[in-house]
């Protein structure tokens, strides 16, 4: 009985050993490029206007490379639709720029937002937007 | 701290509730009972086929062969694959939750909701292996719909006897390394057995010679049980633990992935899946009035389950506790019938610790109560009908972190379901050597988490995965039958079956995407299943043992399009000369093929595989005296060196071809004391 005692002991010492923290997980980074003429906060743009928006990201941990890039546009708050899907590998893994152009729509009073989002290797996702309102 | 109070809680819930059963049986002992019902009738090793193929551990521990892949010498039973050292089993098409595992009388899981999740156990322990196909949701509950495989370890050593056995291997294809040890020992009335098992091996070459990076494992496991007999009563306590390692293979991992030496078993630097697995099991087995049987299991498990998917470090770190027991009741109600009743219970804590979430943290019950009831209709005539029925409870809880996937579809759910089952079953002899079975049987399948819950991108293949909490529980009707010739020299046997699935849940693309990554969804539909399996043997010159195994199936969704990895049809011949005996020496020869058939039901985009054939060989040679025991045997698997895909093989849709030749040495040393 003494034995078997120790035995449920052991378990559950080894059962114990598993109340482990946590892992948060480091997303990957993405950031406006900012100068010269880039867009790197919300504005408001001249109907037909072109637009430049530059972007930086980067692995955030040694071998947990970018997997994909891409660029959405949602229009007055509609869903988003992907206008750039980009698949990084190599240096771009490491460490990815893009410049977006585009030339806005010629509608008046409409609101473009424009999401970039970077994945990493391990599905970790990190974005950023802006929204820019065509005068 | 919190974690601490919840598993206290979850203990305490559990022992409360095992406590009562075990004073509901202590209270019930005016009544009568009867032997196992179930438990194996036929030991015989050329009873492949029919519903009830049993294994003996001289087949399964052939020179070679892992465990899943002895179970593939079963017509009808293939194994689904990610790599050499993780693969699990397949009955008729049917892998992963629609099958159910029972180790010792109670489920096995290894977190079996991913296809890449493996079976976690060796031959190490296992005295035989008993695989019953068809849904079998009466006395087991949800997830016995394809079938079940029961591992079944050494029961207790013969009284006052001492045991030792050394089984070493090397496997030429990987240097795979292979030693395990066992001792046993018997008093009058006490026991105890212990084993240790140690597995290594480096990446293989396929059929080309090309090195399959990465595709390297190593597993080591320790088990020791103990057990006392008492007048009317055994009780036994078995502690498990193993460490399970294998290389991860994917998509992109030759873009990034410097290849290190030849013959490398490094594992820490390369991506690799690890589960920690602890089982602590008990059993109490009653016999009442000589003729009753009262049995109850018990067990609680930990299995944490760490993989590094190429980041460098563990990203997905899930932990899985579970308690359970089931009480089985089989009595005699009179000269010609029997009655079987099990209950059987499982909490179940699901825990993500790493940064990657696929699936939420969750807490599950599962009930089930079933009973069987068994009918001489005449000498030669047997009736068999059963009714169950249990409830499943799942609840999941909110993702937190930064890890978590953005724009979550699914948030936390509370999913009751509730099921029940049926099945019927005649059996009949006639003309002294035939015997006829038919067997008709329902199945339920409650959806498991990852159906109902998972929502981040798979990794490997980087496909973005989105459960429903609103699938309804899968649904199965099944009509099998088996003839079986049997005389003295000759057996043949075919078993035809038919099954309709409702509501069979699978992973399709939506066409949609998630930040570029494309989206599928687990979708229902109805399901037609066929299918035959068929076995001959003769013996021939009193040495000869010729036998012919053959497996086939079809599985058909209601929209027109077929399941994913449906096994070809499948041909295995094999040849025996065996039972030489020259004083204390024996010897046998076995020559074996599988012959597959080119993949003809392919499920849209899947991967298709070509016909091919491997032949295996096999020369074992024993020496016995009076107390020791030598086995050396020598194997050849892939004789011909064939370069193939295996249809069930993960890694067919990377370009990974399965193992190449590869020769094999095992030798077993067996010493016994009275």
């Amino acid at each position: 009985m003494k034995k078997r005692v120790n035995l449920v002991l052991l378990t559950v010492l080894i059962l114990g050993l598993y109340s482990c923290e946590r892992d948060e997980g480091i997303l990957p980074e993405i950031n406006f490029k900012t100068g010269g003429s880039y867009i790197s906060t919300s504005d408001s743009v001249n109907a037909g206007a072109a637009i430049l928006i530059g972007i930086e990201a980067k692995k955030t941990e040694d071998k947990d490379v970018l997997k994909k890039f891409t660029v959405t546009k949602s229009i007055n708050g509609a869903a988003g639709v992907t206008v750039i899907s980009h698949d990084l590998s190599g240096a771009d893994g490491d460490a990815y720029a893009y410049d977006y152009n585009e030339t806005v729509e010629n509608t008046s009073g409409q609101t473009n937002t424009y999401t970039f989002t970077v994945t990493n290797r391990d599905g970790l996702v990190n974005q950023v937007s802006l929204d820019l309102h065509i005068r | 701290m919190n974690w601490a109070i919840k598993l206290l809680r979850f203990a305490a819930l559990s022992s409360s509730l095992m406590l009562s059963l075990w004073l509901m049986a202590q209270s019930d002992t005016s009544k009568t009972i009867l032997l196992d019902a179930t438990v194996v009738k036929d030991s015989s090793e050329t009873k492949r086929i029919g519903i009830s193929p049993i294994l003996s551990a001289d087949t399964f521990q052939l020179t070679g062969y892992n465990l899943t892949e002895a179970l593939q010498l079963i017509p009808g039973i293939s194994v689904m694959s990610t790599g050499r050292g993780n693969s699990k089993p397949v009955i008729r098409g049917m892998y992963g939750n629609r099958i159910l595992v029972l180790l010792d009388e109670l489920p096995f899981s290894n977190q079996q909701w991913q296809d890449e999740h493996g079976l976690g156990l060796n031959a190490m322990a296992l005295q035989k292996i008993e695989v019953v196909k068809g849904p079998q949701g009466v006395l087991y509950g949800t997830e016995a719909l394809g079938g079940l495989i029961h591992f079944h370890t050494y029961a207790a050593p013969l009284p006052g006897t001492a045991s030792f056995s050394s089984i070493s291997s090397f496997e030429s294809n990987g240097n795979a390394l292979g030693q395990q040890l066992a001792y046993a020992q018997a008093a009058k009335t006490r026991w105890h057995r212990l084993w240790l098992s140690l597995e290594n091996s480096a990446d293989y070459r396929d059929g080309n010679g090309n090195r399959v990076l990465n595709s390297r494992y190593d597993a080591y496991r320790f088990r020791y049980s103990t057990g006392r007999q008492y007048q009317n009563r055994t009780s036994s306590t078995s502690f498990f633990t193993s460490l399970n390692r294998n290389g991860f293979i994917f998509q992109d991992l030759n873009t990034f992935l410097i290849p290190d030496e030849i013959g490398s078993r490094n594992l820490v630097r390369n991506p690799n899946h690890m589960v920690v697995l602890n089982r602590l099991d008990h059993e109490e087995v009653w016999l009442l009035r000589k003729t009753d049987i009262v049995k109850f299991n018990a067990s609680v498990s930990a299995n944490q389950r760490m993989e590094n998917e190429g980041s460098g470090k563990i990203s997905l770190n899930m932990l899985l506790l579970n308690a359970q027991y089931r009480l089985r009741w089989d009595r005699t109600l009179s000269t010609r019938s029997k009655l079987s009743i099990a209950q059987s219970t499982l909490l179940e804590s699901n825990t993500n610790l790493g940064a990657r979430i696929l699936v939420p943290d969750s807490r599950q019950l599962n009930l089930n109560l079933g009973a069987v009831y068994t009918y001489l209709l005449s000498s030669t005539s047997t009736l068999e009908a059963g009714l169950g029925t249990g409830y499943t409870l799942i609840s999941t809880l909110a993702k937190t972190g930064t890890a978590v996937p953005i724009q979550q579809e699914i948030g936390p759910f509370h999913k009751q379901s509730p099921f029940a089952n049926a099945s019927v079953s005649l059996k009949k002899s006639f003309a002294g050597a035939w015997k006829a079975e038919l067997q008709t049987a329902s199945g339920v399948r409650v959806p498991n988490l990852a159906e109902l819950a998972s929502e981040g991108l798979h990794e490997g293949v980087y496909t973005y995965e989105i459960g429903s909490p609103n699938l309804k529980n899968e649904r199965l009707y099944s009509l099998t039958a088996s003839l079986n010739y049997e005389r003295k020299k000759v057996n043949v046997q075919v078993s035809p079956f038919v099954q309709r699935f409702h509501n069979y849940i699978y992973l399709a693309p939506d066409g949609s995407d998630w930040f570029g990554f494309p989206v599928y969804r687990f979708k229902q539909d109805g399901v037609n299943q066929v299918g035959v399996e068929g076995f001959a043997a003769i013996q021939f010159q009193s040495k000869w043992l010729a036998q012919m195994g053959i497996a086939w199936t079809k599985s058909q969704t209601d929209q027109g399009a077929f399941l994913p990895f449906t096994p070809p049809l499948k041909v295995s011949p094999s040849l025996r000369y065996g039972n030489v005996q020259i004083r204390n020496w024996g010897f046998s020869f076995q020559a074996n093929a599988e012959v597959l058939a080119k993949a003809a039901y392919l499920f849209p985009e899947e991967v298709g595989s070509s016909s091919y054939c491997l032949v295996n060989l096999v020369l074992e040679s024993r020496y016995n005296t009076s107390k020791t025991s030598w086995q050396f045997t020598i194997g050849v698997k892939n004789v011909l060196n064939e370069a193939y895909f295996d249809h069930l093989s993960r890694l067919k849709n990377f370009g990974v071809l399965n193992p190449g030749r590869s020769v094999n040495f095992q030798l077993k040393l067996s010493r016994a004391k009275k």
